[in-house]
C-alpha cells in the first residue's frame, strides 16, 4: 500500500485513451470499472511495473466486437435512398435548366480539353514503347565538350557498333542503323525520294517490334537484310512506286551514288510514335560498301547496344571510359569526348539531343498537362460557385431533411449524387465529343497522332480519376457547407452563420478563373507576337524573292553553270548564284578556323558557305568593306573569303576595313580576307549568330539560288521547269520558295501557339459560362431591390452599375495579380530564343481590355435585362 | 435448445453462485479460484454480453465504488431461461455419464 500513499498510482492514461476511442459508451464504464479494479489489485500483488503491463495487456484483450462502437445503426435501405438523392437532383437539376445547360457544357469541354491533353502526352511518352524489349535497349551517345558549350550527338561514328562487339561482352546484341531521310532514289528513270533507314538483321531482331512476322508481308527481312544491295520496302512507299506490294518485289532502285538495290521484301508501316521511322530498309552491306569507317567522322549512324534488364548500368561506366579513351579520345582528343548509354524510352524526351533527334519539350508537356488541371478546375469553380450561391435557397430543403433525422452523410449524400449526376453528363458528352474532335485537333496540332481515337484501359482508367477529381472538387465543399447547417436556425430564416464566407470564397474563385485567363491570354499574346517577329525581323539576307533549286546528285560543273546561265536569261530572274548551302533553310558546313594574322590564336567554330561570285547579290547580303567577288574564279581552290562582322570580333579587329587582306584558314584551304559582309542569319532565331566564313569557289554545288523579279513567279515556275528539261530530261525539277522553307523551322512553336490559342479561347469561354449563371442568378435575387431602386429614381446605368461593380472590383484584383505570373512564364518562354520580341506593356493592355470586354458583356447581358425590367412587375411578385 | 459452450456454462454457473455479487472481477476470481485457470478479462466480458444477447443472463449497474475510481458496477444474474437452460446442459451431462460403468459421480443409487 506503500507505493500508493506516495503518489497514488493510476492505471496508464495511453492505454485509457485508446480504450476510450474504441469503446462504445454503453460499455465503457463498467469495463473500465472492472479493469481499474483488476490494476489496484495487481499493484499491491507485484508492484506497477507489472500492472501497468498487465493494464496494457487487458486493454488489448478487451478490444472486441462486444466493446467496439456501433455505427449508429440507422436501419435505412441504402439503396431507396440512393434512388431519392438522384430523384431529387433531378428535379433541382430540372429547376434551373439554363444555369445547369451552362455548368454542364463548360465542364464537358473542359473534359474534352483533358482527354485530348491526356491522349497528346500519353503519345509523346509512348516513343518506342511498341518495343518489348524497349527496357533493354540502349542508345550510345558521344558528348563533345567545347570550350563554351557541351554538343549532345545521338549519332555516332561508323565503326562504333563493330568496336563495341569486340571490346564488350555485357551486351546482348550490338547494332548499328544510319538514317537517310530524303534520299533521292531512282526507279525506272523516275527520281523519287524516300526515308531511308541501312539496317541489317540484328536490328530487326533488336527492334523486336519488326520481328514479328505479322509485320512483314512479303520476305523475311532478317534473311533479306543480312545479304548486299537489298531492300525491303513499306506497305505505303511500295504502293506509292509500283502501286502494289506484289509488283515491287524484284524491282530494281538506284540510290543517289548509283548504287542498284534489288526490293525482295514488304513490310507494314513502321508506327508513327517512333523515333527512328522508315520508307525502307536498305541491308546495312549496302552501306557500309560506299560509306567509310573512321572514328573521327560522326557519320548518319545510330549505335544500339541490348543490355539484360539485370546488368546495373552505373557498372558499365569504367569500361565505357575505358573504350571512350581507346578509340574516341585517340582521334578527338583527350577530355574532348565522352560516351553515354541512352535509355531508348528516353531518346524522344532529351531536348540535349533536339538537334539531330526528333525531340519533344518535355516542359512543353507539363504546361499542357497543367493547362488541362486549370481548365478543368475552371469548370468545377463555376459549379461550386452556383451552388453556394443557390444554397440560400436551398437551405429550407435541407433544414427539413435535418429536422426530419437525415443526417449529416445523407446531406452529403445528396450534394454529392448531384455533382456526381452532373459529372457523369458531363463526362459522356465529352468523351463523344472528343472522339469526333480528335482529328481536327492532331491535323490543327499537327502531332501527327493519327486520327484513331483508341479506348484504351488507360484511357479508361483517367476517365475513371477524372469522374472522381471532378465529383470531389465541384461537390465536397458545397456538401460540407450545407450539411453543417443548423436546422433550427435555418428554418427560423437565418441562412448561414457568416454569410460573407461564401461571399468572399466566392469572390476569390472567380478571381482565380479570372487570373487564369488573363495569363492565357497574355500568353498566346506574347506567342503570337514572336511568331511576328519571326517574319518580321530583318535577317540580313532576303527570304521573301528567293527561291532554291535542289541541284543534286552526279551532275558535272559545267552543266550546272549552263543551268545558272540559262536561267539568268529568263525576265523575271534577278540573279542567281550556285552553292553549297543556303542561310536558315539549307544548313551551313561547320569546322574550325585560324588566323595566323590575329592576335587570338586559338581554333575556333566557324560556319562556312561555299559560293560562287553572285552569292551576295543574289541574296542581298549588305557588303561592309571590301569586294565580294574574285576573278578568275577558279574550281581547285579557294582564292578569297567574304566573313561576317562577328568573326571580324572574334578574330579582335576593330573594324570591316582591318579585317581586308588578313589570311584565314578554313578546312585547310589559307586565303585573304576580301570583304566583310553585314551579320546575317544562318540558323532559327533560337540561336545567336555565329562567325560565318563564305569561300569563293566553283564546285559541284547543290544549290542554285535564284533571286527573282516579279509576284507572277509561281506562274514562271512552268518556264523554269522547261529550262530544266532541255538540260536535264530525265531528271524531276526540284525546288523550294525560301520563305515557305523557313515557316516550317518554327513549327514547334506554331504549333505551341495554336494549342495555347484553342485552350485560352475555351477556358475564356467556360469561365464566362460561370459569370453568366452567377450574375444571373444575384440579379434574379436583387430584382425587388432593383424595383424599389427604380421607383425611388435610380437611372438604368447607375443600377447596372450596381450590379457590375462586384465583378469589376474581382476583374481588377485579378488583372493585379496575373501581371507578374504571366510576365514569369511567357519570360521564361522567350529566354529560349536568342532573338524576341521585349514583352511590354501594351501586350498585358491588350490582355486587360480583352478580359474586361468579355467580363462587362456577360455581366451585363444579365443586369441589363435586370435594370430596364418594370419596377412593377418585380415588385409585384412575391 | 441453445447452444452453450463449455466456456459460457462455466460462467453461467458462476453467476449463479454468486448470486447478486455477480460482476466481471468477482466472476473472476472464482471462475480462477474453482477452475483453476484465469479467463482472460476480454473473453470474460464478450462471453457475458453475448449470454446477455441470448437472453440466458439479465444485468443491472449497481453504485459508484472507490476503488474503481468512481465507475459503476455492472451485476449479472440468470434469468429464467438461463436457469431452463443450464438444467437441460446438467441433464443431458447425466442422462450420458450414468450410463458409464466405473464412473463414480456420487449419485448413483
Amino acid at each position: 500500500m506503500d507505493s500508493m500513499n506516495k503518489t497514488s498510482p493510476k492505471p496508464p492514461q495511453l492505454a485509457d485513451r485508446f480504450m476510450e476511442w474504441f469503446c462504445s459508451p454503453e460499455v465503457i464504464e463498467t469495463l473500465q470499472g472492472d479493469l481499474h479494479e483488476l490494476y489496484y489489485e495487481r499493484l499491491d500483488e507485484m508492484g506497477r511495473k507489472r500492472a501497468n503491463l498487465h493494464y496494457y495487456l487487458d486493454v488489448l484483450d478487451v478490444c472486441r466486437p462486444f466493446a467496439w462502437k456501433k455505427r449508429k445503426s440507422t436501419r435505412i435501405n441504402h439503396l431507396d435512398m440512393l434512388s431519392n438523392h438522384f430523384k431529387i437532383s433531378l428535379r433541382h437539376l430540372s429547376k434551373d435548366i439554363g444555369g445547369n445547360l451552362l455548368n454542364i457544357t463548360g465542364l464537358m469541354l473542359g473534359v474534352v480539353c483533358c482527354i485530348i491533353i491526356f491522349l497528346t502526352i500519353k503519345y509523346e511518352t509512348s516513343f518506342d514503347s511498341f518495343h518489348e524489349n524497349n527496357k533493354e535497349l540502349y542508345r550510345v551517345t558521344n558528348n563533345y565538350y567545347y570550350p563554351t558549350f557541351t554538343m549532345y550527338v545521338g549519332q555516332t561514328p561508323n565503326p562504333m557498333a563493330e568496336a563495341l562487339k569486340t571490346d564488350f561482352t555485357a551486351f546482348e546484341k550490338v547494332f548499328a542503323i544510319s538514317t537517310n531521310y530524303d534520299h533521292p532514289i531512282t526507279v525506272e528513270e523516275e527520281l523519287y525520294t524516300s526515308d531511308i533507314l541501312y539496317a541489317d538483321q540484328h536490328f530487326i531482331q533488336g527492334f523486336d517490334y519488326y520481328n514479328d512476322p505479322k509485320q512483314w508481308i512479303i520476305g523475311n527481312p532478317n534473311e533479306i537484310l543480312a545479304k548486299i544491295n537489298t531492300t525491303v520496302l513499306t506497305q505505303s512507299l511500295a504502293e506509292k512506286i509500283f502501286g502494289s506490294s506484289q509488283e515491287a518485289v524484284g524491282k530494281i532502285m538506284t540510290l543517289s551514288n548509283e548504287t542498284k538495290i534489288e526490293v525482295a521484301g514488304v513490310m507494314k508501316d513502321p508506327p508513327s510514335n517512333t523515333n527512328f521511322p522508315f520508307e525502307q530498309l536498305v541491308s546495312r552491306l549496302t552501306y557500309e560498301s560506299f560509306a567509310g569507317s573512321h572514328f573521327g567522322n560522326v557519320s548518319i549512324t545510330n549505335t544500339f547496344v541490348q543490355i539484360p534488364e539485370a546488368v546495373d548500368i552505373a557498372q558499365l561506366r569504367p569500361a565505357l571510359d575505358a573504350f571512350n579513351e581507346k578509340y574516341m579520345e585517340a582521334v578527338w582528343g583527350e577530355d574532348f569526348v565522352s560516351m553515354d548509354l541512352q535509355p531508348l524510352a528516353e531518346i524522344h524526351l532529351d531536348e540535349r539531343f533536339s538537334s539531330d533527334t526528333y525531340t519533344t519539350n518535355k516542359s512543353y508537356l507539363w504546361t499542357l498537362g497543367f493547362i488541362g488541371l486549370l481548365i478543368i478546375v475552371i469548370a468545377c469553380i463555376n459549379f461550386v460557385n452556383l451552388a453556394t450561391a443557390k444554397g440560400v435557397k436551398r437551405s429550407l430543403e435541407i433544414g427539413m431533411r435535418k429536422i426530419l433525422g437525415g443526417s449529416k452523410q445523407h446531406i452529403l449524400g445528396q450534394f454529392m449524387s448531384e455533382s456526381f449526376l452532373l459529372a457523369i453528363v458531363a463526362l459522356g458528352l465529352g468523351l463523344l465529343l472528343a472522339q469526333y474532335s480528335f482529328p481536327y485537333f492532331s491535323e490543327l496540332t499537327n502531332l501527327n497522332i493519327g486520327n484513331d481515337f483508341v479506348y484504351s484501359p488507360i484511357l479508361w482508367l483517367f476517365i475513371l480519376g477524372l469522374l472522381v477529381f471532378i465529383c470531389l472538387s465541384m461537390g465536397l465543399y458545397p456538401a460540407m457547407l450545407f450539411s453543417k447547417f443548423q436546422p433550427l436556425q435555418v428554418i427560423r430564416g437565418k441562412v448561414m452563420a457568416s454569410p460573407s464566407k461564401g461571399v468572399s470564397l466566392r469572390r476569390g474563385l472567380i478571381a482565380f478563373q479570372l487570373v487564369i485567363s488573363q495569363v492565357l491570354i497574355i500568353a498566346a499574346i506574347v506567342i503570337g507576337s514572336q511568331l511576328d517577329y519571326f517574319q518580321s525581323k530583318d535577317l540580313g539576307f532576303e527570304k521573301e524573292s528567293l527561291m532554291v533549286v535542289k541541284v543534286l546528285g552526279n551532275i558535272p560543273i559545267e552543266k550546272r553553270l549552263a543551268l545558272k546561265q540559262k536561267f539568268e536569261q529568263l525576265s523575271f530572274v534577278e540573279e542567281t548564284t550556285l552553292s553549297s548551302h543556303i542561310p536558315m533553310s539549307a544548313g551551313h558546313g561547320s569546322t574550325g578556323l585560324t588566323s595566323q594574322d590575329s592576335e587570338i590564336k586559338d581554333r575556333f567554330n566557324v560556319q562556312y558557305i561555299y559560293a560562287d561570285n553572285d552569292f551576295l547579290d543574289a541574296m542581298d547580303i549588305e557588303l561592309l568593306a571590301g569586294k565580294a567577288s574574285i576573278s578568275p574564279i577558279t574550281e581547285d581552290t579557294v582564292r578569297g573569303y567574304v566573313v561576317n562582322e562577328t568573326l571580324i570580333g572574334r578574330l579582335a579587329w576593330d573594324n570591316p576595313e582591318e579585317a581586308i587582306g588578313k589570311r584565314i584558314t578554313v578546312n585547310g584551304s589559307e586565303a585573304r580576307i576580301m570583304g566583310v559582309a553585314k551579320d546575317f542569319h544562318t540558323q532559327s532565331l533560337h540561336r545567336q549568330i555565329k562567325p560565318v566564313a563564305i569561300a569563293y569557289g566553283i564546285r559541284d554545288y547543290p544549290y542554285l539560288g535564284v533571286k527573282y523579279k516579279t509576284d507572277g513567279l509561281r506562274a514562271s515556275v512552268g518556264q523554269m521547269e522547261d529550262t530544266w528539261k532541255t538540260l536535264f530530261p530525265d531528271r524531276n525539277f526540284d525546288y523550294f520558295f525560301q520563305n515557305e522553307q523557313m515557316g516550317t523551322m518554327y513549327d514547334t512553336e506554331v504549333r505551341f501557339s495554336k494549342i495555347i490559342k484553342a485552350f485560352t479561347i475555351i477556358s475564356i469561354i467556360i469561365a464566362c459560362f460561370g459569370l453568366i449563371g452567377l450574375s444571373a442568378f444575384s440579379s434574379v435575387r436583387r430584382f425587388k431591390e432593383i424595383g424599389v431602386r427604380k421607383v425611388l429614381g435610380a437611372s438604368v446605368p447607375s443600377i447596372l452599375f450596381l450590379i457590375s461593380k462586384e465583378f469589376i472590383f474581382i476583374m481588377l484584383i485579378s488583372f493585379a495579380l496575373s501581371y507578374p505570373i504571366a510576365h514569369y512564364l511567357t519570360g521564361a518562354w522567350l529566354q529560349e530564343f536568342a532573338y524576341s520580341v521585349d514583352l511590354s506593356w501594351w501586350m498585358f493592355a491588350k490582355a486587360c481590355i480583352i478580359t474586361t470586354i468579355l467580363t462587362l458583356l456577360t455581366v451585363s447581358f444579365q443586369s441589363v435585362k435586370a435594370a430596364l425590367i418594370n419596377p412593377v412587375e418585380s415588385l409585384r411578385r412575391e | 435448445m441453445i447452444k452453450l459452450g463449455a466456456f459460457e456454462e462455466l460462467v453461467l454457473l458462476a453467476v449463479g453462485a454468486l448470486g447478486e455479487e455477480a460482476y466481471g472481477v468477482a466472476i473472476k476470481a472464482l471462475l480462477t479460484e474453482k477452475g483453476g485457470k484465469k479467463p482472460s478479462i476480454g473473453a470474460l466480458h464478450s462471453a457475458l454480453y453475448r449470454l446477455e444477447d441470448k437472453g440466458l443472463l439479465k444485468s443491472w449497474e449497481g453504485g459508484a465504488t472507490a476503488e474503481r475510481g468512481g465507475r459503476r458496477k455492472k451485476f449479472y444474474s440468470l434469468t429464467s431461461f438461463g436457469i431452463k437452460t443450464l438444467e437441460e446442459a446438467h441433464q443431458l451431462r447425466m442422462d450420458l455419464s450414468k450410463d458409464i460403468k466405473g464412473l463414480n459421480l456420487g449419485f448413483h443409487e
